[in-house]
């Protein structure tokens, strides 16, 4: 069989076998996952929150590191079931400002918490995080697809910045100067969450 | 050549979209504003480069402390500034700031690192409040204080930067000449603030 005649079978088979299009993923009841596994991603709150938090995993050491990588995920998770009963969400200034400031103080500050006092403020921060991402659930959105979404982005997103962050702070040779970078960034993450914080009371 | 530019001047008018020349528009646009806001104040500006410059001759910790503390104490006094508490004679505090600062790495002050802290967290709120009370009603707040902050920052670093290189040879005239002409500015916009000057 020559060249021709096999890619002639091989079209002819393919146009045989076809079924229709299926573009959309939302059609295939997976739109939701990929929504909150997205929602993150379009709210730049989000980006400086989940950086400051893998900053702060990562300088906590490899204990309290593990536990804010599980904890995360978990209380985005929480803070969306939580309101979504409710239909009431928290004051953007609340949700937005508040986790940027406590981050940012945590990080410019240097204070260590002991693990469990570390993971109960950041779950808090993070219960917030998530109830503002449930602004983004379109009526009739299937939530636990939808959360799903949301906690994996949580997970990946920090497990990768945590690791590359605590990559880069524990080479010991520029050690110094990386983690005096940490608290500027710190400090500038707070600085902006209090600007945040005053913007959204004069609305 | 002709056929070339009509045909990309015809796909270039069939792609366009409706202009946008607004710039406190969206995130980007609180982001612009945000940091041009220090820089097209000089008063602010030359007080933000002798922080950083300062800094650099205190030594550690003081080189990464006081560009810590500014920020921060910065926008707390943009807090006051939005929420319209007032201070007293906002601008004269403002202008001493680049005096002040000026002077302190003209002649190499050294007063310790409680009393720099002190001087630079006073100074951060009055720089903070006038900002605050400038603000943009428009800016996109998260885009504004991102801006606001990291521009603040870079002009820290460029300060310490110039900091940094005056234990070279020839370079403490640099670093002297630097805080001179700040303390210069400073002393032109306290004399404007104070009335003494149009």
């Amino acid at each position: 069989m020559n060249r021709q005649a096999s890619v002639t079978s091989a079209a002819t088979v393919g146009l045989l076998l076809s079924l229709n299009a299926d573009a959309h993923i939302v059609s295939v009841r997976l739109g939701d996952f990929f929504m909150g596994a997205l929602h993150p991603m379009t709210d730049p709150i989000d980006w400086f929150v989940w950086l400051g938090l893998s900053l702060l995993a990562a300088r906590s050491g490899r204990e309290a590191g593990r536990w804010l990588v599980a904890a995360v995920p978990l209380a985005l998770a929480i803070g969306l079931w939580v309101v979504m009963p409710a239909g009431r969400f928290p004051p953007a200034f609340i949700s937005d400002a508040l986790p940027l400031l406590a981050v940012g103080l945590l990080l410019a500050s240097g204070y260590r918490l002991r693990t469990m006092g570390l993971v109960g403020v950041v779950a808090g921060l993070m219960v917030l995080r998530g109830a503002a991402n449930a602004a983004g659930l379109r009526l009739g959105a299937d939530v636990p697809l939808y959360a799903g979404g949301l906690m994996g982005a949580g997970y990946v997103a920090m497990t990768l910045l945590a690791a590359l962050t605590a990559r880069g702070i524990a080479d010991e040779a520029a050690v110094a100067w990386r983690r005096i970078g940490v608290r500027v960034l710190g400090s500038w993450l707070a600085a902006a969450g209090l600007m945040l914080f005053a913007l959204g009371l004069r609305g | 050549m002709n056929l070339r530019l009509g045909t990309f001047a015809l796909v270039a008018a069939l792609l366009a979209l409706p202009a946008s020349a607004h710039e406190q528009a969206g995130l980007i646009g609180g982001l612009t504003s945000g940091i041009l806001h220090p820089l097209t104040g000089l008063d602010h500006l030359v007080a933000m480069v002798a922080v950083g410059l300062w800094g650099a001759e205190l030594g550690v910790p003081a080189l990464w402390l006081l560009p810590i503390i500014f920020p921060l104490v910065m926008a707390f006094g943009g807090v006051l500034g939005v929420m319209g508490v007032p201070l007293p004679v906002p601008e004269v505090f403002v202008a001493g700031s680049g005096l002040v600062l000026g002077l302190a790495v003209a002649l190499r002050w050294n007063p310790g690192l409680r009393v720099a802290a002190g001087l630079v967290a006073i100074f951060a709120v009055f720089h903070g409040h006038a900002h605050g009370m400038e603000l943009p009603r428009a800016a996109n707040p998260l885009g504004y204080g991102v801006g606001f902050v990291s521009s603040t920052g870079v002009l820290h670093l460029c300060g310490i930067g110039v900091g940094m290189l005056a234990s070279r040879p020839g370079w403490q005239v640099v670093y002297r000449g630097s805080g001179g002409l700040i303390a210069v500015i400073g002393a032109y916009f306290l004399m404007r603030a104070l009335g003494v000057l149009l």
